[in-house]
């Protein structure tokens, strides 16, 4: 049975460790957070709902450090709800280093499981755990912005009248935020274009108070987008995914969708971009790998 | 108290299957039905008494006579003798249709969806809709639902992907003249053939054709019927839950590709009403025109099988 180590028990977090308190393949959850109290409180809260939740899985909290022994799967989410900027934002140097600290603990406790980072900007912070815990890059994976992407969802399903179940979507990375790839968007496997030719009516991305509004708010969908891949990454089954991967240039860390398996990222998708999102794409992608390595953060 | 039922006809190896699968995922009450009274009312007990590790809501009850599942909101129909390997469909068929004017005598007036599971799928679900006279969109069948199971299968595993992610439909006659649909087969959102190339596909659809072919010398070797049931299950949950689902099923043609009055998979959207409308399906003038001789034979052993019982 699988372990899944958990830094930052905030609202995201906590739903997380609840989606995946669900899953039978995973037997050991360890929760961790800067603050003690709350780790402590959570964990409790999660013994106690066991009793209805009928869950398998043993929780530790962070005094007991050996309990992230050879964790198959170790989430970063610390700091998540107030600091999602799509712009990339120089991270502060407390950030580096609490991902630093973080980055020592996986490297000696757990070298060989996937890291999965929520903590934005993912792209410098997936360096940094990958320089410092001396990992294997392929196996450090960003989240893309996932407030955007259940919002999109739910606002296909809506326009055409489907379960927002079966929505799947390709979105490309801008400085602004997430766009959607209405060619390689599907609902229950019918590429989008086809249920709605008028690709006009597609919902624009959130504005900024919108999205503001969301991370304060919207914790369910995001944490079991997290929990499902999570879940994939445990049984190291292979999977298609957006996530912020080692394919930019020199190995830096960008958001593209990639085909990744039981060693981690294995390649690209090549995205079907207009120009101008391809140009909006390429701006990101070159703050990221700025920012990157002003943070000093290029990968070993 | 959950208040939809489901009916289930039939207990054999299919029906019990399909059963356990409603029951352990508590969706809906259960009425069993059976000709032999004593293994519905068995199976009742069986399935209330095994531990499925949650709070149960769910009510499992027998019926004695056909007509005690009208008021049921689905009722599956499971029940029949299997396809034998290398069986001609006209006999097999001919074998399962008096099943079906039992049914409609025992469900007049009822406002139900019916689930064709039984074999022959396709000239099943044409003969119910038939003798029940009522819209195609309420009688259908699983035939579709097992062959897109069966093309998300073999596409994820030439890719060693999660099949969880893969999404496909098909379109045409059960199992052997079932064709998949690449434009709609997708992996997280993105199209097949953006990921996989023409090499790929050409060899899931030896595959797929392949073990259209071999599926009924492993269902008559298999002891269990869990994909079949599995397949039933995911279309009841859209009827019971409305789930607005695009799924490949079973369903009467109606001038769909210039073919009528004969039931083969499309993929269609469904809901608590059935289906509610076909998502025509790119094809091409080929594969139109294979579609339409397989529709022809299809209807030939209707019109002929149905004289007979007549």
């Amino acid at each position: 049975m699988k372990k899944v180590t958990i830094f930052g028990v905030g609202n995201i977090g906590a739903r997380v460790a609840y989606f995946l308190a669900r899953s039978r393949d995973i037997a050991r959850i360890r929760l961790v957070d800067i603050d003690p109290g709350r780790t402590r409180a959570t964990v409790l809260d999660f013994l106690e709902s066991n009793v209805a939740l009928q869950s398998k899985i043993m929780f530790a909290d962070y005094e007991e450090p050996k309990e992230m022994d050879q964790s198959d799967v170790v989430i970063v989410a610390s700091g998540v709800e107030n600091r999602v900027d799509a712009s990339v934002p120089d991270p502060s140097a407390t950030d580096i280093a609490k991902m630093e600290e973080i980055a020592a603990q996986i490297g000696h406790f757990a070298p060989n499981a996937m890291v999965a980072v929520l903590s934005q900007p993912a792209e410098v912070f997936c360096s940094v755990i990958a320089k410092n815990g001396y990992l294997d890059s392929r196996k450090v994976l960003g989240f893309p912005l996932l407030t955007y992407r259940e919002w999109f969802r739910d606002h296909i399903a809506r326009l055409v009248g489907l379960s927002n179940e079966d929505v799947r979507i390709t979105t490309v990375r801008t400085l602004e935020g997430e766009e959607l790839v209405p060619t390689q968007c599907s609902v229950g496997g019918v590429p989008l274009p086809e249920l709605m030719p008028d690709l006009a009516r597609l919902p624009a991305p959130p504005g900024p108070e919108v999205t503001a509004e969301r991370l304060r708010y919207v914790h369910y969908a995001p944490a079991a987008i997290v929990a499902e891949v999570t879940s994939e990454l445990v049984s190291k089954r292979r999977q298609v995914i957006t996530a912020i991967c080692p394919a930019g240039t020199n190995g830096a860390f960008v958001e593209t969708k990639a085909v990744y398996g039981p060693q981690g990222f294995e390649r690209p998708l090549e995205l079907d971009l207009s120009p101008s999102q391809r140009e909006r794409h390429e701006a990101y992608r070159d703050r990221a790998q700025s920012v990157t390595a002003s943070a000093g953060s290029g990968l070993r | 108290m959950i208040e939809q039922s489901v009916g289930v006809i039939g207990i054999g190896r299919l029906g019990s299957d399909v059963a356990l699968t409603l029951a352990e995922r508590d969706l809906c009450n259960l009425v069993l039905y059976d000709r032999v009274t004593e293994k519905a009312e068995y199976l009742a007990s069986d399935l209330t008494d095994t531990p499925f590790g949650h709070v149960y809501n769910s009510r499992i009850s027998w019926a004695t006579r056909m007509e005690d599942l009208a008021s049921c909101g689905v009722v599956i129909v499971a029940a029949g003798s299997r396809m034998e390997p290398g069986a001609r469909l006209e006999d097999a068929f001919a074998t399962n249709l008096p099943l079906v004017r039992e049914i409609a005598d025992a469900f007049v007036g009822s406002s139900a969806l019916f689930v064709v599971a039984s074999e022959p799928i396709d000239l099943m679900t044409e003969a119910l809709r038939r003798e029940l006279r009522v819209p195609p969109s309420r009688v259908l069948g699983v035939g579709g639902v097992i062959d897109s199971f069966r093309a998300r299968h073999g596409f994820a595993n030439a890719l060693g992907l999660s099949p969880e992610f893969v999404t496909s439909h098909v379109v045409g006659p059960s199992a052997s003249g079932a064709r998949i649909l690449w434009d709609f087969t997708s992996v997280n959102g993105m199209p097949a053939r953006a990921i996989a190339d023409e090499a790929v596909i050409a060899g899931v659809e030896k595959i797929f054709a392949d073990d259209s072919v071999g599926r009924l010398q492993r269902l008559a070797e298999s002891s269990s019927r869990y994909a079949p049931a599995m397949a039933t299950f995911d279309l009841v949950r859209a009827l019971v839950k409305d789930g607005r689902r695009i799924m490949s099923v079973t369903m009467e043609w109606t001038n769909t590709l210039g073919i009528s009055d004969v039931a083969m998979s499309i993929p269609a959207v469904i809901g608590r009403y059935g289906a509610d409308r076909v998502v025509l399906p790119h094809v091409d003038d080929a594969a139109v025109s294979s579609l339409r001789s397989s529709a022809g034979e299809l209807s030939s052993i209707l019109q002929s099988s149905m004289e007979k019982l007549a």
